[in-house]
């Protein structure tokens, strides 16, 4: 078929139906033709050989009759009595006799006669040249008997003469002979409509009803004496001159004439040609109506499939049609169905489509695609008060890392639930992102935004129940006012996001925008980019805070912190900056920074006499990071440290995230004589079976646990529940947070190890750190002299 | 009339002496007979000549010849007489005697003489069947064989040749011809080689022939 096609000018079925019909016609055509031509060409020349034969007895039967009407003549002019005298006195008186022949010749219209005696002598005749009597026998038989008399061929009878009828004995014979020539007469073409020609045995032409010009052709052309049909041109090789022709013998002795009998070859295949081109004209007209039928039948299929084609440009335009176009023909009716359901089907997911791009697959409520359509169009329809409200959940990221996110999930749900349930009018809540959501509310002040701001507290007033999980979630709102903060969505959304931040430091339940804090917001912005650039610009700075061995009375290290002073914005907190460098993923460079300055430090106080066991703090993405070991020992190689005096201080929540690495990294580590401490221990939800694995050697229990530890008798235990814990595991203890006298007391009472806090000092630069170091050294050995 | 008596009785006499007979019997090719054959003596001796006015009659009866044949000796007159109420005409053209004889009811014409002998073919032209025969021998001594086949000649003792002759036989007649030598009782019997030629049944239906009249 791609074959076919690469012949066919035009692809269309139209075409192809065409040509398929006229292949198989003109196939029908050509067998039909010849098997009609052979059988009609068998049945013509049979019916010509036929006729040729029927004729062929005509004109033997013809010359028969002559031949006995000639026998019969002469049987009455032989009984003749004045003849029978003649022929007794015809030795005596031949003159008589010949003129009495000559007179019955002309009677019995024959051509020649003659008497012969019955000794075999010639007694007279009207010829001269029959001068050698022929055998009676012959001649007086009622067949055809030809004799060749002079130079010409004659059919010749004979009756015996007997004086006395009834006598034994033939006294004399009596011969009579008709030119064969004359037998060739018009009248034969009429009686057998075909040309006879005469031949003499030997092949020449005696005579023929053909006109003079053919009898040449006749008497030169090269006749086939076999028993069937051939043919001959007997023109100039004129197509008309062409003959077809059949040859008989006639009469047996003494010798045969050929009768050639022609007819023809237009004539004789008349009835045949005819045929044929009634055939012909008949397959032509089949042909035409097969045409007919053909482009009938191909229209009733391409123009349905026309409409169906431009019904289905249409749909993918997106122009839905009401009724497809229909077809009696079945196939192309199911394929106009087919076409509805597609449509039908497209339509479907058109809408499902559309449901997933404007709605939140998890809650059901609009999307944030929606959420800043549908402002957009509020905005465009003149809509002259709105409030949009963006809230987040507080800690919902620990919720999901410890609960898991089918909790997660499910939280999530719940609070969707309550946002649409909210009792106030004119609301359109949508979920943003993540534990983002958010709210326009349309509303006549927008200054007065108490019912808003009261209603979605108040969502949260009520604990959330999952299974049996019972649990108290906050949320950080931000509002921003149109028009008066933002008059299109994006800056409408970013007040209020601006405003929901703004929260988050301050412990805050929601924050209405105010310009101030976009101020805030745009350093927030820049720092992500600048952070990078801040580490080589030298605006970090390490601080340390010392940490005090409790047992020896002795500072022996100091916690390294990152401080970040912006040349415009000043002093940056480390709470403001990590969390970006976590999201931006610069906090690997920031770790890498701090270790190898925290080192360069170290090396330089132990060149001055002082050997400092230095802590730094590592992100969770570090421990995810094969890198820090690598990193680790290539510092150490730089330095010329083959054993480097760190501690790395990790939180309980940056190993949870992904216990098998984290704990292979530090296990790495460890193999590196590095110590290993948990931050903030007694804060998360640290399991005591992770605890166990981890290759750490020092628990810090955080700050809480010790800020009041000297009034607070829970925190009293605690501590000493941690401090214990720690002991029977084999590791060291430090507190941090001690803030006056009688704590760093307990704590030493308690079994801590090290101790660091505000008590003994703040986070100092290095050179301020190295100064109250020498001065608490001093200080210690005075107080040691004076104990 | 005295003529003829005194040729016989001279005959008688002169034959007394030495009278002999002759007899012949012939069987054609398939061993039957042909009565009414014609069986004569020459001799190189001169025989009696015909008697002076001899006749004999070739009757019409009944559509045909009668006899069918019949035996003169040269010199006969022979009278064609119609014993039939009808007309006929008789005729010959055989070289020993052509003629030719209308032949009316009670017309008697007079007698032709036959002096040529031979065979004389006789037809009817208004008869075309009517076939009958006249052979003219030249000598007194002949005879035709009757139904047995058989005839006999009482002729004086001496040396002759034997004719036998028929329209139908087809045997060369000089092969027939023999020389027989007559002394007393003298017995030929010969047989046809060749067969018959086509006769008529009624010629062989004749009545007797009653010889010589």
């Amino acid at each position: 078929m791609n074959n076919l096609s690469k012949w066919l000018p035009d692809s269309s079925l139209r075409t192809r139906m065409l040509l398929v019909f006229l292949l198989i016609l003109a196939v029908i055509v050509v067998v039909t033709i010849v098997t009609v031509q052979q059988a009609t060409y068998r049945h013509s020349t049979g019916q010509v050989l036929a006729h040729a034969k029927t004729s062929a007895m005509v004109v033997q039967d013809k010359i028969l009759n002559q031949s006995r009407q000639l026998q019969a003549a002469l049987d009455t002019l032989g009984k003749d009595f004045s003849t029978k005298q003649l022929i007794a006195s015809g030795s005596e008186d031949p003159a008589s006799l010949v003129s009495a022949l000559g007179n019955h010749q002309r009677r019995i219209n024959a051509d020649l006669s003659w008497v012969q005696n019955n000794q075999q002598q010639i007694l007279a005749t009207t010829a001269s040249f029959i001068t050698s009597p022929l055998p009676p026998e012959l001649a007086s038989s009622s067949n055809i008997s030809w004799f060749r008399l002079g130079s010409d061929y004659y059919l010749v009878q004979a009756v015996p003469v007997r004086y006395v009828e009834s006598s034994p004995t033939i006294n004399a014979w009596w011969f009579a002979a008709i030119n064969a020539r004359r037998f060739i007469s018009e009248e034969l073409v009429t009686l057998t409509d075909m040309q006879i020609s005469l031949f003499s045995p030997d092949g020449q032409l005696l005579d023929s009803t053909l006109d003079e010009e053919l009898k040449n052709g006749l008497s030169t052309g090269q006749l086939q004496w076999d028993s069937g049909l051939n043919l001959v041109n007997l023109g100039q090789g004129k197509h008309l001159d062409e003959y077809i022709y059949a040859s008989f013998n006639i009469g047996e002795q003494p010798l045969s004439l050929r009768l050639l009998l022609a007819s023809p070859a237009d004539n004789a295949y008349l009835s045949y040609n005819s045929l044929l081109v009634q055939l012909i004209l008949l397959l032509a007209i089949a042909g035409l109506l097969a045409l007919l039928a053909a482009v009938i039948i191909s229209n009733g299929i391409t123009r349905p499939l026309t409409r169906l084609v431009q019904v289905t440009n249409k749909i993918s335009r997106g122009q839905y049609v009401e009724t497809v176009p229909e077809s009696s023909t079945s196939e192309i009716a199911s394929l106009s169905v087919a076409i509805q359901d597609m449509q039908q089907g497209i339509k479907q997911r058109e809408l499902e489509i559309q449901q997933l791009a404007y709605f939140d697959a998890l809650t059901g409520l609009p999307n944030r695609n929606q959420f800043i359509d549908h402002l957009q169009q509020l905005i465009h329809n003149g809509q002259t008060n709105a409030a949009v409200l963006m809230m987040d959940l507080d800690r919902f990221k620990d919720i999901n890392d410890t609960l898991g996110h089918v909790t997660g999930d499910q939280l999530l749900q719940l609070i969707a639930e309550r946002l649409a349930n909210l009792q106030l009018s004119n609301l359109f809540p949508a979920r943003l992102g993540g534990d983002e959501f958010g709210l326009i509310w349309l509303c006549q002040d927008s200054s007065a935004l108490t019912p808003l701001l009261e209603a979605v507290e108040q969502l949260f007033e009520q604990p959330f129940m999952l299974k049996t999980l019972r649990m108290e979630l906050d949320a950080s709102i931000g509002v921003a006012r149109f028009p008066e903060d933002g008059q299109d969505p994006a800056s409408l959304l970013q007040c209020a996001d601006i405003a929901m931040y703004s929260c988050k430091g301050k412990h805050q339940g929601h924050a209405v925008y105010k310009a101030e804090l976009n101020k805030y917001s745009v350093q927030r912005l820049s720092l992500m980019s600048e952070l990078r650039g801040a580490l080589g610009e030298g605006q970090l700075q390490l601080y340390y805070q010392p940490k005090l061995d409790l047992a020896h009375n002795k500072v022996v290290g100091a916690e390294c912190l990152v401080r970040w002073i912006h040349p415009i914005h000043g002093f940056i907190p480390p709470d403001q900056f990590i969390p970006l460098a976590e999201q931006t993923g610069a906090i690997r460079e920031l770790t890498h920074w701090a270790l190898r300055s925290a080192l360069v430090q170290q090396q330089q106080w132990q060149e001055q006499g002082y050997t400092l066991n230095l802590a730094v703090n590592i992100s969770p993405l570090d421990l995810v990071d094969m890198k820090l070991p690598d990193v680790l020992s290539e510092l150490a190689d730089i330095l010329q440290q083959p054993q480097l005096n760190l501690t790395l201080e990790v939180t309980e929540s940056a190993v949870m995230s992904d216990p098998s690495t984290a704990i292979d990294v530090l296990e790495k580590l460890r193999s590196m004589d590095l110590v290993l401490s948990i931050d903030d221990f007694g804060t998360g939800y640290s399991s005591m079976a992770q605890l166990k694995k981890m290759p750490v050697q020092e628990l810090k229990i955080d700050k809480a646990f010790v800020l009041d530890l000297a009034s607070n008798a829970d925190d009293q235990v605690m501590v000493r529940t941690f401090i214990s814990l720690a002991r029977h595991l084999g590791l060291d203890t430090v507190a941090e947070g001690v803030e006056d006298a009688k704590t760093l007391s307990l704590l030493r009472q308690m079994g801590c190890t090290k101790a660091q806090g505000y008590y003994l000092s703040k986070p100092l630069p290095a050179n301020a750190f190295f100064q109250w170091l020498q001065e608490y050294q001093h200080k210690e050995t005075r107080v040691c002299e004076d104990g | 009339m005295i003529l003829r008596y005194a040729i016989l009785i001279s005959a008688l006499f002169s034959l007394s002496l030495q009278a002999a007979r002759l007899d012949v019997s012939l069987k054609t090719s398939d061993d039957s007979v042909l009565p009414g054959t014609v069986v004569y003596l020459t001799s190189a001796q001169p025989l009696p000549p015909v008697a002076e006015g001899a006749t004999a009659e070739m009757d019409q009866v009944n559509k045909q010849f009668k006899p069918h044949i019949l035996v003169v000796q040269k010199g006969t007159q022979i009278r064609f007489p119609n014993s039939d109420s009808i007309q006929h005409h008789v005729y010959s053209f055989s070289p020993a005697k052509t003629f030719e004889l209308k032949l009316y009811k009670d017309h008697h014409p007079a007698p032709l003489p036959f002096d040529k002998a031979g065979q004389v073919e006789l037809g009817c032209n208004v008869h075309d069947w009517m076939l009958g025969y006249i052979m003219v021998v030249d000598t007194p001594y002949f005879t035709q064989l009757n139904k047995q086949g058989q005839a006999s000649l009482d002729v004086p003792a001496g040396d002759y040749t034997l004719h036998i002759r028929h329209p139908r036989i087809q045997d060369d007649a000089a092969s027939l011809d023999q020389a027989v030598t007559i002394k007393g009782n003298q017995q030929v019997q010969l047989r046809l080689k060749q067969p018959l030629l086509p006769g008529a049944d009624d010629f062989e239906d004749q009545d007797e022939f009653s010889g010589y009249e």
